[in-house]
């Protein structure tokens, strides 16, 4: 979680020992990582305070001035829209080659010497919302500001550079801390830590003191267990107004909004403390407050304008007739500072972390407060935030202290762990002295008792969250003495022997050979919705659901990969008729021994509008490559019987060997493709990774080279149009055993055939392992073949 | 004529013949027609027969020489019309080379699978065993045996996915898991150490926008072994931060915190842009942090995961990192992708530039 410090805040607090730059550097390597570095004010560089000595009409519009206006070197001739301007005023005076943003909105503009209506214009007077400072004085319609009357307390001289007459020049860090480090969300806890990496030496500071007050707040704590401690002031004949100058300069460096003085002291002390607090106009609580949780139904209004109804379990603050706040989150509407209020009660409390975020979440309310609250924040936190409170009331609005509760459990008593300084070496992997260990620990607040090895080490109560054992005293010793300072080292040891994942290797090789044969591999999320299944045929009601989807479109974790790449076709083939596009991941099946099963698949598809059954043999080629290249052997096998609903009645195979399925091969059923949308064809190939891996022969057999040649002849038979080529190719393979393949090379229809008929034309080849055969041999070898042929499947050669 | 002058005369035809041939077909059809079976040289072969006895030596001797004349001839004449003919190859064989290749279809492996075989390809040289553990877990290896009680942010309904099933008596629900430190705890239970492995796998989170998806990659890293110190777990990242992204970048460790390791880290690497700087051309640098790019968490195994693995932390120490696959590759490529929901949309335009 990102905060904004501000230099200037900080070194009321520490003297700094080194350059800004240093300071970020070193608190980014020990744990509070400085995003951002800004200059604040930087951009006023080129506007000065101006003295307006003159304003005259202008002679073309009546809407604009004609002013001169001293600079501080010179009186120069500035055009003014401003209705408030007038002789005397000190103005914010934009030089040429300035910047501001005209009327407070849009893109800056650089302001140069022009001529607005006929008259010529050096400048320009300035709104505070055109120069950025529009939070820090809040702009009037159609008026210029009028610094005299903005900021009594400045002594205004013309000339004088703006950010300088303001003190607006402050290094910003923009701070990432940790969600354990709630406590460097705050300026004194920036403090301790550049203390601790010696960057900065503390200020002396008399701390704020609570004072003595007999009357109580009537306050009870229904749930001690939410809401451990629970400290409050009244403060009677306060006068609400704007805060000072200073205070309202601190707030908007920081980037928080000035409201009024109390409200901006409640923000004051959370970003220098950082502790949370709350302030309730006391004539508006009705009777007594009580810390309870919240009843079912509840209503609350909150300060932001937005309307909540509370469960039960919610942590409130009431009063007699209604909800206050939202413990640690946000205070009520009702009961909120204004103008009109004389009496405040300040709340200063610890709420329990979980409690507070678990509100926040479930009526998405955010605010500051929340943010530190929900992290945890220690009990001992709220008497000094209240004493400070106290004394910027007293500068700031007036007022006496009338009556100051605390509520709390049990008194404080700090976390305590004894710590093995010897462990620290192994353990970070260099050896840091003991007596700059323990430095280390005490310049960060802890206390080191104990004169050897072994100690007693009390946390400081800031820290009491995240320190919960011996490890986290490793890692305060090892981030202060530096990270930078541990050597780098690889731990080469011995080896450790374990047998490679034939699955995550057989995947990683599914994907170079997809990828090589021309298909691109896609990513789909593991997630699809019932509707998807459906129109794929897929649907089952023992699917893996998922409770709390993000949105309807993710409710079920995938059974198949098919819809998921069906879409993916959809969504392409209107720009790319024709594609290949392949997907290795897992499919997610019901429950077995406990678990659902994750299973890993591999998708192929091409699509294209071909009616033909091309791609049908373009990827039952890729397929045969596979399962080659894989020592799988032919596997495709044609079923009539058991036919995959969800593909076409006819052009489908699956693929199994040795007893072992390892999916289908086939062109999606039309109708599925018309639920996706799909105009043209899409042909798949589905396997089961494990399967395939289980069968695949990584050694393979060795066959030795023919040393004799072969002899080749081709053949034409023609025979009827519905033969296969299956049957006809194992026919003429068991018809002689000197034929070692028979390779289609053509299929022809015409009408020379007759109707019904096609040809269907072969490479064979002939060979024996022992001699170079003769021309008769080959004679009878094909005689004997084309005889079979003509037998089993009535096959006429073809001259 | 006698034989003799026939033999000569035989020689001059042939040096004639053999300089009219123009091409390798013509040459050999001139070799036929003197030396062939049938050719003119056996034809006055043939007459030697009526030579007389006393005549026939010097006969003899000028047919050899008519032959040896022939064949140097012809061979003479061959290797100039060979040296002829590479002359005239370029222009013979002319093609036009700027024509576009015939191509094979292209295919394409996806950005995460180049990123996962990248980054797994490292860490195997260091000895690592890649290895993947379930995507679908319990509650028990998700969260709470990484130290992350129930009341911990993640575990919440508004950031992890849950699966629909009855909890399991000792593991609790079924989660998608969000993180693939999951496999740490698989790893622990079922290997002694020493161990060090890389689990590369899907993990799932309730977030999607453009720097978001619900479903990404991890890489998660564990050693654990005896006297592994932070000094190791530093030497491994800096290690693959010099591999992945180049000899020249640098890393940090700054302070951290993660529930299942302590101490934590998030690991810096410099800035590839503006070389680790944070300036580029008198500005900030857009692309980094002050010049540091967060690659992401690493910390040591914090005692008490080990223990709820039933390994001995009194002996064993180990360290652990769990960073995302495509957020690590856009970091190296420095491509800016402005939207990462792109990655997993699979238009086949966006697939086949990679």
């Amino acid at each position: 979680m990102n905060n904004l410090l501000s230099l200037h805040w900080l070194q009321e607090w520490v003297h700094l020992s080194v350059s800004h730059e240093e300071l970020a550097r070193r608190l980014s390597l020990s744990g509070a990582g400085v995003e951002r570095v800004h200059e604040f004010g930087a951009a006023l560089d080129k506007i000065v305070v101006g003295r307006v000595t003159a304003v005259e009409k202008h002679p073309n519009a009546d809407a604009l001035r004609v002013c001169r206006v001293d600079d501080g070197c010179g009186v120069r001739t500035v055009v003014c829209g401003g209705s408030n301007v007038r002789a005397g005023m000190f103005v914010a005076l934009a030089l040429p080659g300035s910047r501001v943003s005209w009327h407070g909105t849009g893109e800056q503009v650089e302001i140069k010497e022009t001529e607005l209506r006929g008259v010529k214009s050096a400048g320009m007077i300035c709104a505070s919302n055109e120069i950025g400072l529009g939070e820090l004085f809040p702009a009037t319609e159609r008026e210029i500001m009028d610094l005299g009357a903005l900021a009594q307390e400045v002594k205004w001289r013309a000339g004088v550079v703006l950010s300088d007459a303001l003190h607006l020049r402050d290094t910003v860090f923009d701070i990432e801390a940790t969600s354990n480090r709630p406590d460097l969300m705050s300026v004194v806890g920036v403090a301790r830590e550049a203390v601790a990496c010696s960057a900065a030496t503390f200020l002396k500071r008399t701390s704020a003191k609570l004072p003595r007050v007999k009357q109580k707040v009537s306050i009870t704590v229904r749930d001690k267990k939410l809401c451990p401690r629970y400290m409050a002031a009244r403060v009677d004949g306060v006068q609400v107004g704007t805060s000072p100058l200073w205070l309202r300069q601190r707030l908007v460096r920081v980037g928080v909004r000035p409201i009024n003085n109390i409200v901006d002291i409640t923000n004051y002390v959370r970003i220098e403390l950082g502790q949370p607090m709350h302030a309730f106009d006391a004539a508006c609580v009705r009777g007594a407050l009580t810390v309870r949780r919240s009843r079912d139904g509840e209503k609350f209004f909150a300060l932001d304008g937005t309307q909540h109804t509370l469960r039960n379990d919610m942590l409130v603050i009431a009063d007699d007739a209604q909800v206050c706040a939202l413990a640690g989150i946000m205070g009520g509407a009702a009961s909120g500072v204004t103008e009109q209020t004389t009496s405040v009660i300040f709340e200063a409390a610890t709420f329990d972390a979980i409690a507070v975020r678990k509100a926040a979440r479930a009526l998405q309310l955010f605010s500051d407060s929340q943010l530190l609250f929900e992290k945890g924040l220690s009990v001992q936190a709220p008497q000094d935030a209240l004493a400070r409170a106290l004394e910027l009331m007293r500068a700031c609005a007036g007022g006496a202290v009338t009556a100051l509760t605390d509520a709390r459990v049990s008194a404080y008593r700090a976390k305590k762990f004894a710590f093995d300084f010897s462990r620290v070496a192994s353990f970070i992997g260099v050896d840091v002295p003991a007596v700059r260990m323990k430095k280390i620990l005490s310049s960060m607040g802890f206390v080191v008792q104990g004169s050897g090895a072994r100690a007693q080490i009390t946390v400081p109560w800031w820290r009491e969250h995240d320190i919960g054992g011996s490890v986290d005293f490793i890692e305060e010793i090892a981030r202060m003495y530096g990270y930078h300072n541990i050597p780098s080292l690889v731990p080469l040891q011995q080896p450790i022997g374990r047998e490679r994942d034939a699955i995550l290797f057989g995947e990683a090789d599914l994907r170079t050979f997809f990828a090589s044969h021309g298909f691109q591999e896609a990513y789909t999320y593991s997630f699809v919705n019932e509707d998807l299944l459906t129109r794929a045929n897929l649907f089952d009601t023992s699917v893996v659901r998922i409770t709390n989807p993000l949105s309807s479109e993710f409710t079920v974790m995938r059974p198949s990969l098919l819809p998921s790449m069906l879409q993916v076709v959809a969504q392409n083939e209107p720009h790319a008729l024709t594609g290949a596009v392949f997907e290795v991941s897992h499919v997610y099946l019901p429950v077995v021994n406990d678990r659902p099963q994750e299973l890993p698949r591999v998708i192929a598809a091409r699509w294209s509008p071909d009616a033909s059954g091309a791609d049908f043999f373009a990827l039952k080629g890729t397929a045969k490559q596979l399962c080659d290249a894989w020592g799988v052997g032919d596997a495709f096998v044609r079923d009539e019987k058991k036919r995959e609903p969800h593909l076409h009645p006819s052009r489908q195979l699956a693929l199994v060997t040795r007893g072992v399925s390892l999916g289908v091969l086939g062109e999606i059923h039309p109708d599925i493709l018309e639920r996706f949308g799909i105009r043209g064809r899409v042909t798949i190939c589905y396997l089961d990774v494990a399967a395939l891996c289980a069968v695949r022969m990584c050694v393979k057999a060795y066959v030795p080279v023919p040393s004799f040649p072969s002899v080749k002849r081709d053949v034409a038979f023609v025979v009827s149009a519905r033969e296969t080529h299956g049957a006809l190719h194992h026919t003429l393979m068991h018809a002689h055993p000197l034929l070692t393949s028979a390779e289609l090379f053509d299929v022809y229809r015409g009408a020379e055939l007759g109707r019904g008929k096609k040809s269907m034309a072969f490479h064979l080849e002939f060979r024996a392992q022992d001699r170079t055969l003769t021309a008769p041999e080959v004679d009878a070898a094909f005689h004997m073949i084309v005889t079979a042929a003509g037998k089993k499947h009535g096959t006429i050669v073809r001259a | 004529m006698d034989l003799i002058s026939e033999f000569e005369s035989l020689a001059a035809r042939a040096q004639h013949e053999l300089q009219v041939a123009a091409s390798q077909e013509a040459l050999e059809h001139v070799e036929i027609s003197l030396l062939g079976r049938k050719g003119a040289l056996a034809g006055l072969m043939e007459r030697m027969k009526e030579v007389s006895a006393a005549d026939r030596p010097a006969v003899g001797q000028a047919a050899n020489r008519a032959k040896q004349q022939i064949g140097a001839l012809l061979e003479a004449r061959r290797l100039e019309l060979r040296a002829l003919s590479r002359e005239r190859l370029a222009d013979d064989e002319w093609i036009d080379v700027t024509q576009p290749g015939v191509q094979e279809p292209r295919g394409s492996l996806h950005l995460t699978t180049q990123a996962v075989k990248e980054i797994a390809d490292i860490f195997v040289r260091l000895g690592f065993t890649r290895v993947r553990y379930p995507e679908i877990d319990f509650d028990h290896f998700a969260f709470e045996a990484l130290n992350m009680p129930p009341t911990h942010p993640a575990r919440d309904d508004w950031e992890t996915f849950f699966i629909d099933a009855s909890p399991h008596k000792t593991w609790g629900r079924l989660v998608l898991t969000p993180h693939t430190s999951n496999g740490q705890i698989h790893e622990l239970t079922k290997h002694k150490p020493p161990v060090r492995m890389v689990n590369i796998a899907k993990c799932y989170r309730r977030q999607i926008d453009v720097t978001h998806v619900p479903m990404f990659h991890q890489f998660e890293g564990l050693v654990v072994d005896h006297g592994i110190s932070v000094a190791h777990l530093k030497g491994t990242l800096d290690f693959f931060a010099r591999e992945y992204f180049g000899p020249d970048r640098r890393i940090r460790l700054r302070p951290h915190h993660f529930r299942f390791t302590e101490p934590s880290f998030e690991i810096d690497v410099s800035c590839g842009l503006c070389g680790g700087t944070g300036t580029r051309d008198d500005a900030h640098c857009r692309t980094c942090k002050q010049g540091w790019l967060e690659l992401g968490g690493a910390g040591m195994v914090h005692p008490n995961v080990l223990r709820a693995c039933g390994v001995d932390a009194k002996k064993y120490t180990g360290f652990a990192f769990g960073w995302g696959v495509e957020r690590t590759y856009m970091m190296k490529s420095g491509m800016s992708i402005p939207d990462i929901r792109e990655l997993y949309k699979n238009d086949v335009r966006f697939l086949v530039q990679f």
